[in-house]
């Protein structure tokens, strides 16, 4: 090699537009972040997902069979367990089709309008650097056989999940997450195998058709507040509406409902990563746990019940004629904190 | 015993007498009516005789009032309307009730300790930002906890980041929940 030939190569690899030099140098984390974000539900994509979550003794396995065609339009089928195999899960951006062959029933339900504008994305990654550390690697057609940034995701306070995803480089599609509890425990996974990044369907093919004889049961419209003037509308009936949970969980959303003719009142805060929901419903409840069994608590001096479903921690308690209850998926001890500032 | 009274009458007029209010004639007519149904206390009968003793007007329109009086005796009673009778007993009963109760609220809240604990809960209830529904007392209902996972998967799973599949799973399972359970949560 001559060497006008080496000093070529030279200036050639230390050119920063090189995109081969570029593909080696990971970009900000928050840029990253903040790509698959936007991309989420845009992306085109068919693939089976597997969930893997660890509750206590058991793990839970769960593979279903995704196509997102983007714009809110998807189709899940539930292949395992075999209890789950046959759901069929169809959004057509505006429905939501849940069929369920066990039950021969099928949920239809509104899906709100929450369109992600860029600054409602800003707004959750100022959110998520708040609450945690991010740390990219980039690595080389390792995990999904192409190029993909994997992203570490740490609490900065250590009372919830550690998260690791896998976004792929070209669509910022996340294809792969573990979270690890406190301890560094491995806690859940989810993720994509057998990605097409092209499928070949149309909105009709993916269209849901109800099985004949199956029941048909509508669910009333949610409307679900995001605005916080029309959130603020809400404390004339209810007081007044905390806007955070403290533990840098803020407010995103709040929707009246309604508990066995009981009036309630659903918020659910976020970190930007994961959400809890306090739910208040003005009347005496109780709230029987499920799966493992319920352990009594005390919550401001009133009693209440602690539980475990999946990877959600439920508290309930009550007094003075309202019942509270908080679901999320956090660490025991971090819900019941929470809760017990909780007025 | 009619010389009794009129003793008595004498021996207090005799003492009223001696530090007489400045009442002016008017005052005195306004206390005949009383006088004649012998409604006074011992003072006030002193004070208008020896006013009557001196005022010839008052002394007509009390001769007046009596013999209004001594015509409306002599009149017979009329027959009240068949309704009237049941409406009193009503009204009494009613009347009762409603004394009964406060007077039980009375007494229970001086009595008891545990009253006194109540009534303060209630000030500070009612002193609580005022919540839809508050107040209202019904046994407890059992919400299916399902039904709350549901409820905060289903808001979630339109959320960023909401990972999908676990959320929607634990919806289904709500939902059999949700059906079997006539619907635990509605939303408004």
């Amino acid at each position: 090699m001559s060497t006008s030939a080496i000093l070529l190569a030279a200036l050639i690899s230390s050119n920063p537009s090189n995109p081969a030099v570029k593909r080696d140098r990971p970009p900000d984390a928050s840029a990253v972040l903040r790509r698959a974000l936007l991309a989420e539900s845009r992306v085109p994509f068919e693939g089976h997902q597997t969930i893997v979550i660890s509750t206590g003794d058991s793990t839970d396995a769960t593979e279903t069979h995704e196509i997102i065609l983007g714009n809110g339009l998807s189709r899940t089928e539930y292949l395992l367990p075999r209890s789950s195999a046959g759901r069929v899960v169809t959004e057509d951006g505006k429905t939501r089709w849940e069929y369920d062959p066990v039950q021969s029933t099928v949920v239809r339900s509104s899906l709100s309008n929450r369109s992600r504008s860029t600054g409602s994305v800003d707004r959750i990654l100022a959110l998520i650097n708040k609450n945690y550390r991010l740390r990219l690697d980039a690595h080389h057609e390792r995990g999904s056989g192409r190029p993909n940034f994997s992203l570490e995701i740490t609490p900065r306070q250590n009372d919830r999940n550690r998260f690791r995803w896998w976004i792929d480089r070209a669509t910022g599609h996340v294809f792969r997450r573990e979270a690890y509890d406190c301890n560094g425990k491995l806690n859940w996974t989810s993720a994509y195998s057998i990605i097409n990044y092209n499928p070949n369907r149309t909105t009709k093919s993916i269209a849901f058709h109800p099985p004949k004889n199956a029941r048909i049961v509508a669910k009333r419209d949610q409307r679900t507040l995001t605005d916080r003037n029309e959130i603020q509308s809400l404390v004339r009936e209810w007081g007044q509406i905390g806007q955070t949970l403290g533990r840098g969980f803020a407010l995103q959303s709040a929707c009246q409902v309604n508990a066995k003719g009981m009036p309630g009142l659903h918020l659910q805060y976020s970190d930007g990563i994961v959400a809890i929901s306090l739910i208040k419903v003005i009347g005496s409840a109780v709230v029987p746990g499920e799966g493992q069994a319920a352990r009594s608590v005390t919550i401001g001096g009133a009693n209440g019940t602690i539980t475990h479903e999946s990877r959600f921690t439920l508290v309930s308690w009550g007094g003075s004629g309202r019942t509270l209850s908080m679901v999320g998926d956090v660490p025991e001890n971090t819900l019941l904190a929470i809760a017990r500032t909780v007025r | 015993m009619r010389w009794v009274f009129d003793l008595t009458v004498l021996a207090v007029n005799a003492f009223a007498l001696r530090e007489t209010p400045d009442m002016e004639c008017e005052e005195y007519n306004e206390l005949l009516s009383a006088y004649a149904d012998r409604a006074l206390g011992i003072r006030k009968t002193s004070l208008v005789g020896a006013h009557l003793a001196s005022c010839e007007r008052c002394r007509q329109d009390l001769d007046e009032i009596q013999s209004v009086r001594k015509m409306l005796r002599a009149l017979a009673d009329p027959e009240p309307s068949p309704e009237f009778w049941p409406d009193v007993r009503l009204n009494i009963r009613a009347a009762s009730v409603s004394r009964r109760r406060s007077v039980s609220r009375v007494i229970g809240s001086a009595a008891t300790w545990g009253t006194a604990a109540a009534l303060v809960m209630a000030v500070i209830v009612l002193s609580a930002p005022k919540m839809p529904g508050m107040g209202t007392v019904s046994p407890p209902q059992t919400i299916h906890c399902y039904a709350l996972i549901s409820l905060h998967a289903s808001t979630r799973a339109e959320s960023p980041f909401a990972d999908k599949g676990t959320l929607l799973d634990a919806i289904f399972d709500s939902h059999a929940a949700d059906l079997a359970d006539d619907k635990a949560f509605d939303v408004d």
